[in-house]
Order: structure tokens, then C-alpha cells, then sequence
């Protein structure tokens, strides 16, 4: 019988606190490493180790120096034991292996009895000290239990620095690299998210954005890592289900909000929220083989704010994946996630215009895989390869199909949305690496790497027709018959290229200090079908950074680093350079028969051949301090420079300035007219518009381009892991987001921003939209004794987002008959000169867990989001002097409410777990 | 309009000595053998001859934990977990064509 002696013989048995260091992320597995000695501090080498987990176990032997290493350790809970003839044996369990992590187990072995086991309940320690990399995990577990909304996308939003989508002041949601299980899953024309996934899928999320290494690329925000479960020796389950219906909603829009914005005055309201998840994994062949499938289906019908009454999704989502192990040295893993997205009652124009006419139905299957063999040569050196790729498409048709009417006079659409818009996408990908553990000139973790990425965007769209416009036609009213019908479309085809290698190094020079090294190349093509190549970049991208364990023993440590992150491929960039845009037809349509008067051929932009693609360039320093076994305190500060703005320009514009008033003050604005269009308006170049100058007719210069974005931090965050029932994680950010280029969604590479002084020079510099001054942040678990509930909290109290006044001049005025009105819309006032109020919002969830025999887990929960019901203003009406709602007789005015932050909504759910 | 690819190459040539010099040059932590086997046999050798004694009496290294197999579906766990799975997956697919909105160009 062996007598088993628990953590209170920690100090007996493990000699140094494990450190972690996220260096093989990308990898997305970890390492497993220590010395094993005797009670004399000798180091044993022969020692059998082995390491548990849930795919079985690996034997190897210490080696002349007592140390034992296992490489590419998949996430997970393990054991690790030690065995000698005529020594106790030792374990460790409870090693958490997340990816990236190398985790420093060492084990002392005294010599002792037949049948007695020393064993310890092992705790990762609280702070790194060899990595100069910040990361932010969010764990299966945050993942059940924080009520946090359950759309993948949002999940980072919880991390310090991060809100809107928008990470340490990046542009919104594509400048972030989405990873599931390795597949970049971004839509390739301009990095935003693209494809769904099983929230109940996770495994773990790993958020990287500070210090990054080499291995990463393709991101000016941050990295999202989501891995995904996968099948073990034992069978596993979870049968999820969570809902919500209309009696579970509340009313936050108090009588101001629904007087100033009639259209606010009916809250949004969930209807039907069902969303359930049944999975299993477990063994096909122990040891060697192992399966895990996943279904679900989730559904929200809506009834949203505005005059648009329903709003109706459905995504059925398949998950399989099946994991080999022939040999302990081989592992072989494929993947595959089938999932669609359905959508009828989706806005077809602005929100507050559309009425349930005026939306479309969206039509988006998707299939993403991966295929990935990890060989493991010696202790010292592994590699793997994957190939990884997802295909799909997104369809919107109009839920009226008949052409589609703007009245000029009321500003208001009617009949149809009146267009379609057919996007597939697709992206092949093959990845490289090799790992290698060096001891010379200190100890080495080496990483290199190739990538290469092959992905297609082709976008189609165009107008519905009738019998006089087969090809289809969008008529422009005006006191309510129509004047003009246009005809357009385009059908275009983007290819990106990418071609990546990279090297990195974790080098531990002594016992305290940790260089960080690397650099990573990107060289980065755009191309079509017919036009070849357009685009061509190449980008040198050096990572350096340090962490110094300042007090020698684990507690405290100096950590820092300069980098360059380059964004990905991504066709925005250079798509307007590619052919596949019909013309602009003008029609007068007052008679009787349609009259051309008016073609417009869409240019084909030139691209800069000396172009450079965008980066951010990063300085950070932080300190790490252990408080205690459980705390961690870190300060942080950051500083972000985005360099390579690109944009598209009319070289030989000229612009005569003209005066008009500006109707926020009554005081007169200048802005500029586009003075010789007609022979200037087929000259397009796409370039880094850093410098270009804005001339009037005779030459003077009027103004130079200058765009740039940066962001300062200072956060301060404390972490306390579980312990006596309770575990939170508290920040706070100080923090300042400055420059001419909005750090919104497709602010960047998408916008004609600079096309026109109007944009580039008037009242364009100043505070970013989402330039959150003050941000706190508070993600609390406590379980409740006695009754044994698990009670969570979601708290954030952020400065709101900032907006600007703008008003639309008319075309005759700025020269720009025909064009986007995007482009007649200057600032009123220095960007983001108003902001809207604090959002103060707590949500809570409670979970009552039932346990059964064995594995088996019941519980029932319930989720509060929103639990205050707080009528927070997310955006303000900002159209100067008023604009038109669709079912409104007066038009709303500028400063009304534009959004509020969604009403109290209570969600209920079970699941059974074993 | 497309561009010399020399810097490149050179880049990537660099970076691929570098790789090679450095896996080359350093070697693998067992190469200082010589000098922990001598550390190792000190630490040994400082044993007490009770504890030597043993070392001849220890058993083997314990197996293991063991895995499931396909005995599980034949427990009314089992069962449950095949009748919901069964459930959830069918629903799921009937879901996949009944809420399809299918485009009209597809």
C-alpha cells in the first residue's frame, strides 16, 4: 500500500518554482522540462521520468546531468514521475500545460521506503522570468464561467488594453490576427473575422500583442490563438444548452433617449436565443488513436432596434478531429470544421433607414481544415508541418428583389436594398518549423520557421433588374418619383501571396537574464488573373526583448522588448488596381424612356512600385511581481507608432479652395473643390501618402498628407489566480490614442481618406475614436459556501468613445458630381473632439453544480448581462444639423443618442459534463 | 511593375546560414557528459550504505492509467451520451439543409 504524502512535502520535494516562458506559441504546444536530484542536491542521471497525460504517457531517461526534457507537450493536465531502484518514487501532478508555455519541473528523489510515493500538487508559478513577451490566456474554464458573450470574436475584449476589437489602439478587428488551432481564418481582402466557430470548442484562447516573437506575423494589433479540444484516453463529454426569450429581456431607454431618437424608442429585443452543443472525444485505439466530434446549433432571433422588426440567424457548426500517434516520436493530427451562417432581416442600408424591406438575406457555408505531423528527433529538436486552409463564401441578396429607390429630398431608401454582393474567399496554407533546445554560450531555445500563403478573394456585386434595366439598376429619387437610374457593378478577382520565414531564440545567459531575439521576413504579393502582379512588399520585421529576473528567485521580473509587426496580406490594399469594375451608367429617367446622359469609367488605380507595407512599430517595458503563492502585480507601459499608411491618391489633382459655413458654429470653413477633375479623375495611385501635397490650380502647395496614429499606455494589473474558492483578475489603463488615421474598423488600407484634402487636411488631426483615457476592468469568480454556487462578474467602467461633428456639402460645391458622399462629409471640429459617456457595465453569472459519481458534472447556470440595466449611450448621432430615420417624421437631430449599450437580458442554461 | 527579388533572396540566404551556424555550433546538453557523471558519481558515492542497500529492492516504475475502450457505450452513461449525441448531431444536420438560405447563385 503506498502511502501517499501531499503538498505539505512541496518543499521536500520540488526544489525550484517552474517558469514559463511563451517562446514555441505558434506551435501550439508546450515543454516540459527539470533536474532531477537527490536529497544532497547531486543530480541523478538514469532517472526514469514519465509523463501523464490524457493521450498516455512517455518514458525517457535523465541524462549525465540530471536533466529530462519532453518537447512538443500538447496542452493539458500531466504528471510527471520520477523513478530510481532504491529512491522514493517522485510525482508532480497537476502540471497545466498551455501552449507556448516550458515549464521547469525539477524533482528531488530521496532515497526511501518500497511503497512510498512523494507527491505534490504542482503550481505554476505567478510570474515569467524568461520571457519578455506579455500574453493574456483566457482558459476553458474563464470561458464557461465569466459572462462574457459568447461570440469568439469578443472573447479578447475582456484583456487589459482591448475594447471595441480595437487592441492597444490598433484599427479595429483587422489589424488582429484570428488563429484557430493554427489556421489563420481572416477574411484574406481585409483581415476582419470571417469564419464561426463552437464557442464550447475551446480550449483555451492565448491573446499575444506585447513582445510577440518572430513566429508571429501578420497583425498591428494583436494575435488571437484559439486551440480547440481535441480526444484523449477517456471518453469526454459536454452537452451545453443556454437560452433566452423575450420574457428575459428588459427595457433601458429611458423617456430623454426615446424623445431625442424616436427610433431608439423600441429597445432591442431577443426573441429566441437557443444554442446547444453536444460533443464527444475519447479513444479509438489507446494510446495511439483518439477521436473528438462536436455539433451545434445556435439561433437568435431578434427583434433590434430601429424600424427593422426581425432579424433571424441560424449557424449549424461540425467539428471533427482525429489525433495519431504512431510512435511516441510522431503525432499526426487533422482537423475539420464545416459551419454555415444564416441570416434573413439583415440591414441593407443604415441602421436607423432600413425597414424590414430594406435588408437582405446572407448565405455563408464555410469548410476550414488542418493538417499537421510533429516529429520529434531527440529531447533537443522536434518539427512540425501543417497544411491548414478554409473555403467559403458570404451571398447577400435582397429580401426584395426589385430595384432599389433613394429619395434625394427626404434622404430616405424605399422598395429594396436593390443590390447583391457574392464574396468567396480562400486561403491555403503551409507552415514549417524546427525547434531546438542548444546549450553553448548559455542555453538556447531556438525557432525557425517558413510559411507560405496562397489565398483568393473574388467579390461580385451589382443592382437588381427590371424590364427596362436588365442589367440591373438603382434609381435615384426626388420628391418622391424617380430622376436618375444608374447602372454598375463589378466582379473582381484578388490573389495574395505570402512567403514568410523567421528565427527566434530564447537565450538564458546565467541564472537571471533572458535575450529575446528575433526577425521575421514577409514578402508579400498581389496579383490577379489578368493583370499579374500589382503589389510587392517586403518586410524586414526585427523582434529584441529581455526579462530579467531581478530578486533570483521567481518573483520579480524586468521584462521589455522593440518590435515591428507587419500586417498580413490582404487584397484591400491593392484591389482597386485590379480590373473587374464596370462603368457608371447615368440615366434621366423623368420620361417616358431612359436616357443615358452620364458615363463614368472606374479607373484603374496605379500602384507606388516602391510602396512599403504597413507596420506598427512597438516599445514596452513592464514589471512582474509575485505576491505571495497567488498574486501577480504588473506595470506596463507602452508605447505603439503605426508607419506605412497606404492610400490612394490623384496625383495632379488640383484643389480651389472654397468657403462654405459651418452650420455646428456658423463660422465659415474652408474646404476644396476639386478644380480639374475631368482630367484628372482616371489618375489613381495607391501608395504611402506620408507627404504627398495637396495643390491649387497654380501649383501652391495647400496642405501635406500626414498620416499616423499613435498610441501611449501606462496598466497596471493584478492577477490572483484560485485559491480559497476565489480567483480575479483587476486592471487599469492609462491611455492615449492620437492621429489623422481613425483606428476604426477598415480605417486604414480601405478608406479614399486621402483621395481629397476635404478628408486629409480639415480638422483630421486629434484623438482617435477608440481612445479609451480610462479603462477598469475587474473579471471576479467566488464560490459560494454551503451552497456551493459559482458566482461571476464581468465589471468595466471605460471612458466612451470619442466622436467628431461632420457635416455633407453638395457635390456642385466640392466638384464631385457622381462621386461617393463620403467624400463632401469634412470634420466639424478636430477629430474626436466629443465623447460619449462612460460605459459602466457589470455582468454576472451564477452556476449551481450537482456532482454525480465518477466524472460526471451537472450544472445549471444563468447568465446577467447587463445586470444593472444601465441606458449607456454608445454612440451619438454626429451628422450635423440632423439626419432622416426611416418611419420618423422629424429628423434626428446631431447630439441625440445614436446607440445604447443593449438592455439587461437574462440567459439560462444546463450542461452535463464528465 | 514587379520588382527585383534580390534583397530577398539575400535576406533569406542569411537567415538560413545563421539557422545552420547555430544548430551547428551548438550542441545538444549532453555534451558535457563527461563532467556530470563525475558530479553524479560524487552525489552517489555520498549516499549512506543503508540507502545503497536499497537501491537493488526498488520495484519497476508503476504503469499508467489505463484507457477507456469501447465498453463505455454499454453503460447507461454510455447509452445516454450515444442517445444525445445521436440527438444533437441529427438536429444539427437536419438544422444544415431546413435553415439553409440558400443564394440564389449558389
Amino acid at each position: 500500500m503506498r502511502r501517499i504524502v501531499q503538498s505539505a512535502v512541496v518543499a521536500l520535494v520540488v526544489l525550484a518554482p517552474a517558469a514559463v516562458a511563451p517562446l514555441l506559441a505558434q506551435t501550439f504546444s508546450g515543454t516540459i522540462t527539470g533536474t532531477v536530484r537527490d536529497d544532497q542536491g547531486g543530480v541523478l542521471p538514469g532517472v526514469s521520468v514519465t509523463l501523464t497525460g490524457k493521450t498516455g504517457s512517455k518514458t525517457i531517461q535523465t541524462d549525465a546531468t540530471g536533466v529530462y526534457r519532453f518537447p512538443a507537450v500538447e496542452p493539458g493536465s500531466y504528471e510527471v514521475a520520477a523513478d530510481l531502484a532504491g529512491f522514493k518514487p517522485a510525482r508532480q501532478g497537476g502540471i497545466e500545460v498551455t501552449v507556448g508555455s516550458s515549464l521547469n519541473v525539477d524533482l528531488m528523489m530521496h532515497v526511501g521506503g518500497l511503497s512510498e510515493t512523494v507527491s505534490v500538487v504542482g503550481e505554476t508559478p505567478v510570474v515569467d522570468t524568461k520571457s519578455s513577451a506579455t500574453q493574456t490566456e483566457v482558459s476553458q474554464d474563464l470561458l464557461y464561467n465569466a459572462p462574457i458573450t459568447r461570440t469568439a470574436i469578443n472573447v479578447f475584449n475582456v484583456m487589459p488594453g482591448a475594447n471595441s476589437n480595437s487592441v492597444y489602439g490598433g484599427e479595429a478587428s483587422s489589424a488582429n490576427a484570428l488563429l484557430i488551432d493554427g489556421v489563420d481564418t481572416r477574411d484574406p481582402e481585409s483581415g476582419t473575422a470571417w469564419t464561426f466557430y463552437n464557442y464550447n470548442m475551446v480550449q483555451e484562447v492565448q491573446i499575444q500583442g506585447l513582445g510577440a516573437p518572430a513566429e508571429y506575423g501578420g497583425f498591428t494589433g494583436a494575435v488571437v490563438n484559439t486551440i480547440t479540444k481535441s480526444g484523449g484516453n477517456r471518453f469526454a463529454g459536454l452537452f451545453d444548452f443556454i437560452g433566452s426569450g423575450s420574457g428575459l429581456n428588459s427595457n433601458n431607454i429611458t423617456p430623454a433617449i426615446a424623445t431625442a431618437n424616436p427610433s431608439l424608442a423600441s429597445p432591442a429585443i431577443t426573441k429566441k436565443y437557443a444554442d446547444f452543443t453536444t460533443q464527444l472525444g475519447g479513444p479509438l485505439k489507446a494510446d495511439k488513436l483518439f477521436f473528438f466530434l462536436s455539433a451545434q446549433r445556435f439561433q437568435l432571433d431578434t427583434n433590434p432596434s430601429g424600424p427593422v422588426t426581425n432579424n433571424h440567424q441560424v449557424s449549424p457548426r461540425f467539428n471533427l478531429k482525429l489525433t495519431w500517434q504512431p510512435t511516441p516520436s510522431d503525432n499526426y493530427m487533422v482537423s475539420l470544421q464545416y459551419d454555415g451562417y444564416n441570416i434573413i432581416g439583415r440591414a441593407g442600408v443604415s441602421a436607423l433607414l432600413a425597414t424590414d424591406a430594406l435588408t437582405n438575406r446572407e448565405d455563408a457555408p464555410e469548410f476550414v481544415w488542418l493538417g499537421q505531423w510533429r516529429h520529434i528527433f531527440s529531447s533537443q529538436t522536434f518539427a512540425e508541418v501543417k497544411y491548414t486552409g478554409w473555403l467559403g463564401y458570404y451571398d447577400l441578396n435582397p429580401e426584395v428583389n426589385l430595384p432599389g429607390h433613394f429619395d434625394g429630398d427626404s434622404g430616405l431608401y424605399s422598395v429594396s436594398q436593390g443590390w447583391h454582393y457574392y464574396a468567396d474567399r480562400n486561403r491555403d496554407q503551409v507552415n514549417a518549423s524546427i525547434s531546438h533546445y542548444a546549450d553553448k554560450f548559455g542555453k538556447h531555445e531556438l525557432k525557425f520557421g517558413a510559411e507560405y500563403e496562397h489565398s483568393k478573394v473574388r467579390n461580385r456585386y451589382g443592382y437588381a433588374s427590371n424590364a427596362n434595366f436588365p442589367n440591373g439598376v438603382y434609381y435615384y429619387d426626388y420628391g418622391g418619383a424617380p430622376y436618375q437610374a444608374y447602372s454598375y457593378g463589378y466582379d473582381v478577382t484578388a490573389v495574395n501571396n505570402r512567403t514568410t520565414a523567421f528565427v527566434q531564440d530564447s537565450w538564458k545567459i546565467g541564472d537571471r537574464l533572458t535575450i529575446n531575439p528575433g526577425v521575421r521576413l514577409d514578402a508579400i504579393r498581389g496579383s490577379n488573373p489578368t493583370a499579374g502582379q500589382v503589389y510587392s512588399t517586403n518586410n524586414l520585421a526585427p523582434r529584441i526583448g529581455f526579462a530579467w529576473d531581478a530578486t533570483g528567485n521567481y518573483s520579480t521580473v524586468v521584462k521589455g522588448a522593440y518590435s515591428q509587426y507587419y500586417e498580413g496580406a490582404m487584397a484591400s490594399v491593392f484591389e482597386r488596381a485590379v480590373p473587374g469594375v464596370f462603368p457608371k451608367y447615368t440615366y434621366d429617367v423623368t420620361g417616358p424612356t431612359p436616357v443615358l446622359i452620364d458615363t463614368i469609367n472606374t479607373p484603374i488605380y496605379k500602384v507606388d512600385p516602391n510602396i512599403k507595407h504597413p507596420r506598427v512599430d512597438e516599445v514596452y517595458g513592464a514589471v512582474e511581481h509575485a505576491l505571495g503563492g497567488s498574486w501577480r502585480l504588473t506595470f506596463t507601459g507602452i508605447y505603439r507608432e503605426n508607419k506605412n499608411f497606404i492610400n490612394s491618391i490623384s496625383p495632379n489633382a488640383r484643389w480651389t479652395p472654397v468657403t462654405v459655413t459651418n452650420d455646428l458654429t456658423g463660422a465659415p470653413l474652408t474646404l476644396y473643390k476639386w478644380a480639374n477633375r475631368a482630367a484628372t479623375q482616371s489618375d489613381y495611385l495607391i501608395t504611402n501618402v506620408n507627404g504627398y501635397q495637396y495643390r491649387d490650380p497654380n501649383g501652391n502647395v495647400l496642405g501635406t498628407a500626414n498620416p499616423f496614429r499613435k498610441y501611449k499606455a501606462f496598466m497596471a494589473v493584478l492577477n490572483k489566480r484560485l485559491s480559497n474558492r476565489w480567483s480575479a483578475q483587476i486592471s487599469y489603463v492609462l491611455s492615449q490614442a492620437t492621429g489623422t488615421v481613425d483606428n476604426t474598423s477598415d480605417a486604414q488600407v480601405s478608406s479614399n481618406q486621402f483621395a481629397t484634402p476635404v478628408l486629409a487636411l480639415v480638422n483630421v488631426n486629434g484623438t482617435l475614436t477608440n481612445d479609451r483615457t480610462h479603462e477598469f476592468k475587474l473579471l471576479g469568480s467566488y464560490t459560494i459556501p454551503v451552497i456551493e454556487v459559482a458566482a461571476n462578474a464581468y465589471w468595466h467602467m471605460i471612458s466612451g468613445r470619442t466622436f467628431t461633428p461632420f457635416e455633407q456639402y453638395s457635390s456642385s460645391v466640392l466638384g464631385l458630381s457622381g462621386q461617393s458622399s463620403t467624400y463632401r462629409r469634412p470634420l466639424l471640429e478636430p477629430r474626436g473632439s466629443e465623447r460619449n459617456p462612460p460605459e459602466r457595465i457589470v455582468d454576472l453569472s451564477f452556476e449551481k453544480i450537482f456532482p454525480f459519481t465518477g466524472r460526471n458534472r451537472l450544472g445549471v447556470y444563468m447568465q446577467v448581462l447587463n445586470a444593472f440595466n444601465a441606458s449607456t449611450i454608445t454612440a451619438t448621432q454626429n451628422r450635423v444639423p440632423n439626419v432622416s430615420i426611416a418611419g420618423v417624421a422629424t429628423p434626428v437631430l446631431y447630439g441625440a443618442p445614436g446607440t445604447i449599450f443593449a438592455a439587461r437580458q437574462v440567459n439560462l442554461g444546463a450542461r452535463w459534463s464528465f | 511593375m514587379k520588382r527585383s527579388s534580390a534583397p530577398i533572396r539575400k535576406v533569406c540566404a542569411g537567415a538560413i546560414a545563421l539557422a545552420i551556424g547555430v544548430l551547428c555550433v551548438a550542441p545538444p546538453s549532453h555534451a558535457d557528459d563527461a563532467a556530470a557523471t563525475a558530479q553524479v558519481r560524487h552525489s552517489i558515492a555520498a549516499l549512506s550504505p543503508a540507502a545503497l542497500a536499497r537501491l537493488a529492492q526498488q520495484p519497476p516504475p508503476e504503469t499508467p492509467a489505463t484507457a477507456d475502450n469501447g465498453s463505455f457505450f454499454k453503460t447507461k452513461r454510455g447509452v445516454a451520451v450515444l442517445v444525445l449525441l445521436g440527438a444533437g448531431f441529427g438536429y444539427t444536420l437536419y438544422s444544415k439543409s431546413h435553415d439553409r438560405v440558400l443564394s440564389a447563385v449558389r
